[in-house]
């Protein structure tokens, strides 16, 4: 009976570890060449204010709020999210290599949390994807992306042109999937970001009803 | 890990809006005119005229409009919503567009339906006593000798301003200050100003306010 714990305990261990092992393998797509040496995600290139609703979904926690995205330069956006009541829970400015906290809730002032939300929107707001390979399939023309140990495949809607998913991977393992509802290049109605090794979601919908002057 | 902090700082939110309950009633445009300070009797008066009145008051509700405005925004972000109040302890706060939002304060629960997906939270916690003291504190007027703040009155063309500001440093970290706006001759709110340690701003105007008329249970049910 031990040995046949202790042996379904090994099986058991192996398929988790095959399972956290596998690396991200686009399904179904087809080599094409691309005379094009960049992509971009241009979904927070505009300077005008973009204002979402957004609901995380962390662990077992729900966390509903409104979150505005600001592009202060080419380089650098301005991050903040607030509670439905208004009050600001995080503020930040964020470029790919500098990180600005302006304000943090002292309930929130965590180095996790901090990180976590660095780091989601450091791949959320990065703009220029230099190619490596194309593909396509069906649907989409795919590029995949790769630096150092990152890799970001991106599919763009055949028909519309529109960036419809990156896939984030690291070391080939699948991180984090973004997915965006758009009608325009430079606005995602709605977008979803989902943790792949971590039970984290992110749900944004554009928020039309702003003040008008 | 991240729900309590954020509930917590929602509530206590809401308990910094719930002293504004202090019941509202009517409308009046924005009227911005210089403030000046009450003078000892005259806010004497005001305190006890609104708190003897506010006594009277059953059940509330009203529209809102919500306007918060940062200074890196070319826009202020507003949002919509509806309040209903019965004392001694029942408060539901609905945010209705630019998307559904609600939170209802019941039975030592709160019940939140956001876009559709609800939950609820126990609230047998020292904040939630807090909540309580003050929706029934602002509700019968007691909210004015509030311990958590220094009030101070001041009086423009229109309105009576009531301005609450944090003793703790605690409270301090969420809040500056707060400001009812009492138009003349009311004893109730028809808006409130907060502004944040970080200065960022959020104003609610209250509008189409009905007090003592029956609300329907359905309200305080998500």
């Amino acid at each position: 009976m031990l040995r046949f714990l202790r042996l379904s305990l090994v099986y058991s261990l192996m398929s988790i570890g095959v399972l956290s092992c596998k690396s991200y393998q686009l399904t179904d797509v087809q080599p094409i060449s691309e005379s094009k040496k960049t992509v971009e995600n241009l979904y927070f290139s505009s300077a005008e204010d973009y204002v979402y609703k957004c609901q995380m979904d962390i662990y077992k926690n729900h966390v509903s709020g409104i979150l505005i995205i600001k592009k202060l330069s080419e380089t650098t956006h301005r991050v903040a999210l607030t509670s439905d009541f208004g009050n600001k829970l995080i503020d930040f400015e964020i470029s790919q290599d500098d990180f600005k906290l302006n304000y943090v809730l002292p309930d929130l002032d965590k180095k996790v949390v901090i990180n976590f939300l660095k780091n989601d929107f450091r791949e959320l707001l990065k703009k220029q994807y230099p190619i490596n390979e194309s593909f396509e399939n069906k649907d989409a023309r795919i590029y995949l992306s790769k630096n150092d140990h990152k890799g970001y495949y991106l599919f763009f809607n055949k028909e519309s042109g529109l960036l419809k998913k990156i896939i984030y991977t690291r070391n080939n393992k699948e991180k984090i999937d973004f997915t965006f509802e758009a009608k325009k290049h430079i606005f995602a109605d709605s977008l979803n970001l989902q943790h792949k090794d971590f039970r984290i979601n992110i749900k944004l919908v554009q928020i039309t009803e702003t003040e008008s002057d | 890990m991240l729900l309590l902090p954020l509930i917590q700082l929602q509530i206590q939110r809401k308990m910094i809006k719930n002293i504004a309950f202090g019941a509202f009633l009517l409308i009046s445009g924005l009227f911005f005119a210089q403030n000046t300070a009450m003078s000892g009797a005259e806010a004497k008066a005001f305190v006890s005229k609104v708190s003897s009145e506010t006594k009277e008051i059953k059940t509330l509700q009203s529209d809102f409009t919500q306007t918060k405005k940062m200074d890196f925004l070319d826009k202020n972000i507003v949002t919509y919503g509806k309040m209903s109040l019965q004392t001694p302890n029942m408060l539901s706060w609905k945010y209705t567009k630019p998307y559904q939002y609600s939170i209802v304060f019941k039975n030592n629960k709160i019940f939140i339906n956001d876009q559709g997906k609800k939950s609820s939270v126990d609230a047998k916690s020292k904040t939630f006593e807090k909540i309580n003291k003050l929706i029934v504190g602002s509700s019968n007027g007691t909210m004015f000798s509030d311990p958590e703040f220094t009030v101070t009155y001041f009086k423009s063309g229109n309105y009576n301003i009531a301005k609450f500001v944090p003793k703790t440093s605690q409270l301090l970290k969420y809040i500056k200050q707060i400001e009812l706006y009492f138009p003349k001759n009311q004893s109730t709110v028809s808006q409130v100003n907060m502004t944040e340690a970080s200065g960022d701003t959020t104003n609610i105007v209250f509008k189409n306010t009905k007090i003592n008329a029956s609300i329907p249970a359905s309200e305080f049910s998500l």
